[in-house]
């Protein structure tokens, strides 16, 4: 096991996930005691916040979602984050929580959209912190996702002034969840357009405070595990993209604490080849993508 | 002192080990042997004794004497040894034997590999709930010994079971210390206040380290 971030950033805990088939398999035999050591593990490592998600199980079976909520903060202290699919269950995860066990600390709501705002009715009754996804926004009505850095910014920032003027929420109360896509398929210049977002949003003087996060495990999605150079390929594509988004305000990560995140020296094969695949689209990229590994 | 009886590794086992579409089909049929015939019959027990002396290269801890320096940690204060015991039972044992006394090698090889998934299994939630346990107790726990690896002789099996209430799921040593059930086994890890990772592991000196599939089910969960 790994540790030891040199990144300067904040890690939220991925692991109580049913996409990680160790926890599915916890899941399945609900041991509370598993998801329990794997929460302690993951703060042991470094994680400050733990997202919770129980997958599909927390819509049929919601004392398990509460027994699992109370288990992890039987055992651990510090705050929790809620990915469930509506707001009744976010409201049953905060009428759970228990704050003065996580240090007074404020849970966080996983995750909004414009089109999906309706969790903020909990706002005045249950206080929380909030991520914000960006990736999606609301034209004429009509829900879309988001292809352009501008795009992407100007929803974030939309989002972030609503959450300031309207609920009164602390800027730093809110992270803005950028989708980090998995390059295999990247042939319209997503990862572009996400480094670019964050370039904006980072150098927005109204956001500032604001938080910026996204999750890095599909980034590498469906590649070979080895790079040319031998190194690890999808972890070195984790740093790849902090290297380059961290310095302009990416300052948390949903990730597993001990991957041991760090700065990518700039002569690094999977740095210069992400930044090559970086300025591609279409046929492009996807020569760009075999050059990860094939030499 | 914890004790947990007819735990159900067998749904945990089915998803657990992948490999050629041969090697899946003689697992599945075994897996289904094992429930069938109800071979499993898996417990753990475990205590978190507290140390009697301040630790050095000897621990003492509840009556017992263990020579195990590598449980000394490099900064936090051991307080506490949790001393730990899993089986799965003899049933799987003796099915083996019958299956090799039937000329049905690769079933009985089969089962017999099932029959160590599953200890790892059992142990697996047997620290699981440990490290709950101990941090329910404000304490961390780090480092984990089995008699006979490197680190800890053999020898001192007879105290870790005594102190695992061994005895209460089943579990008896032999003269020759060996333990009945044979799919037993039993571990020793350091619990204190703000105890590192430790930065061995009781896998690092097996010569089978590099294929080892359970190492690398590890490796790949993490």
């Amino acid at each position: 096991m790994t540790t030891g971030n040199s990144f300067d950033i904040r890690i939220i805990g991925e692991r109580i996930n049913p996409g990680f088939k160790s926890t599915r398999a916890l899941f399945d035999n609900s041991d509370i005691p598993g998801i329990q050591a794997l929460a302690i593990r993951q703060v042991e490592a470094g994680a400050v916040y733990l997202n919770v998600n129980v997958g599909s199980q927390a819509m049929t079976d919601r004392p398990f979602l509460t027994d699992v909520v109370r288990a992890i903060q039987d055992v651990v202290d510090v705050p929790l984050s809620f990915d469930v699919p509506n707001t009744e269950l976010f409201e049953l995860c905060l009428d759970t929580y228990d704050r003065d066990a996580a240090g007074g600390e404020l849970p966080i709501v996983n995750s909004i959209t414009e089109h999906r705002w309706d969790a903020m009715d909990l706002y005045r009754e249950h206080p929380f912190k909030v991520m914000v996804m960006a990736s999606e926004s609301v034209v004429d009505g009509v829900a879309k996702n988001n292809k352009t850095a501008e795009d992407i910014a100007s929803t974030a920032r939309r989002a972030a002034l609503r959450l300031r003027d309207d609920c009164g929420m602390p800027m730093d109360h809110i992270y803005i969840d950028l989708s980090v896509s998995a390059i295999i398929a990247d042939t319209e210049g997503l990862n572009r357009a996400t480094l670019d977002a964050v370039r904006l949003i980072g150098s927005d003087p109204e956001l500032e405070g604001l938080h910026m996060t996204g999750g890095l495990s599909n980034i590498g999605q469906q590649l070979p595990a080895k790079a040319a150079d031998g190194s690890d390929l999808k972890h070195k594509l984790e740093n790849a993209f902090l290297t380059l988004a961290v310095p302009f305000g990416f300052d948390t990560v949903l990730g597993t604490p001990w991957r041991g995140y760090e700065p990518l020296p700039e002569d690094d094969y999977v740095l210069t080849t992400y930044r090559h695949f970086l300025d591609q689209k279409g046929s492009q990229a996807l020569r760009a993508v075999r050059k990860f590994y094939k030499a | 002192m914890p004790c947990t009886r007819n735990l159900d590794v067998l749904k945990a086992a089915d998803g657990l080990a992948e490999g050629s579409v041969s090697r899946s089909r003689l697992r599945r049929e075994v897996l289904g042997l094992a429930r069938d015939e109800r071979l499993v019959e898996a417990a753990y027990s475990y205590h978190i004794v507290a140390l009697d002396a301040p630790p050095g290269e000897w621990l003492h801890a509840g009556g017992e004497a263990f020579h195990a320096p590598w449980l000394l940690p490099e900064s936090g204060r051991l307080t506490a040894l949790a001393c730990a015991s899993c089986t799965i039972g003899a049933g799987i044992e003796r099915r083996v034997a019958s299956l090799i006394a039937a000329r049905q090698a690769s079933r009985a090889l089969a089962l017999d590999e099932l029959g160590n998934e599953l200890l790892f299994e059992v142990a697996r939630i047997a620290q699981d709930r440990m490290l709950a346990d101990a941090r329910r107790r404000a304490l961390t726990m780090a480092g984990e010994l089995r008699p006979g690896d490197p680190g800890l002789a053999l020898d001192a099996q007879a105290a870790v079971l005594r102190l695992a209430d061994a005895a209460a799921i089943g579990i008896e040593l032999n003269a020759g210390l060996l333990m009945r059930p044979h799919k037993s086994t039993s571990m020793v890890l350091g619990v204190g206040i703000d105890l590192p990772p430790v930065s061995w592991s009781r896998c690092q000196h097996c010569r089978s380290r590099a294929r080892c599939r359970h190492g690398a089910a590890a490796a790949a969960a993490a």
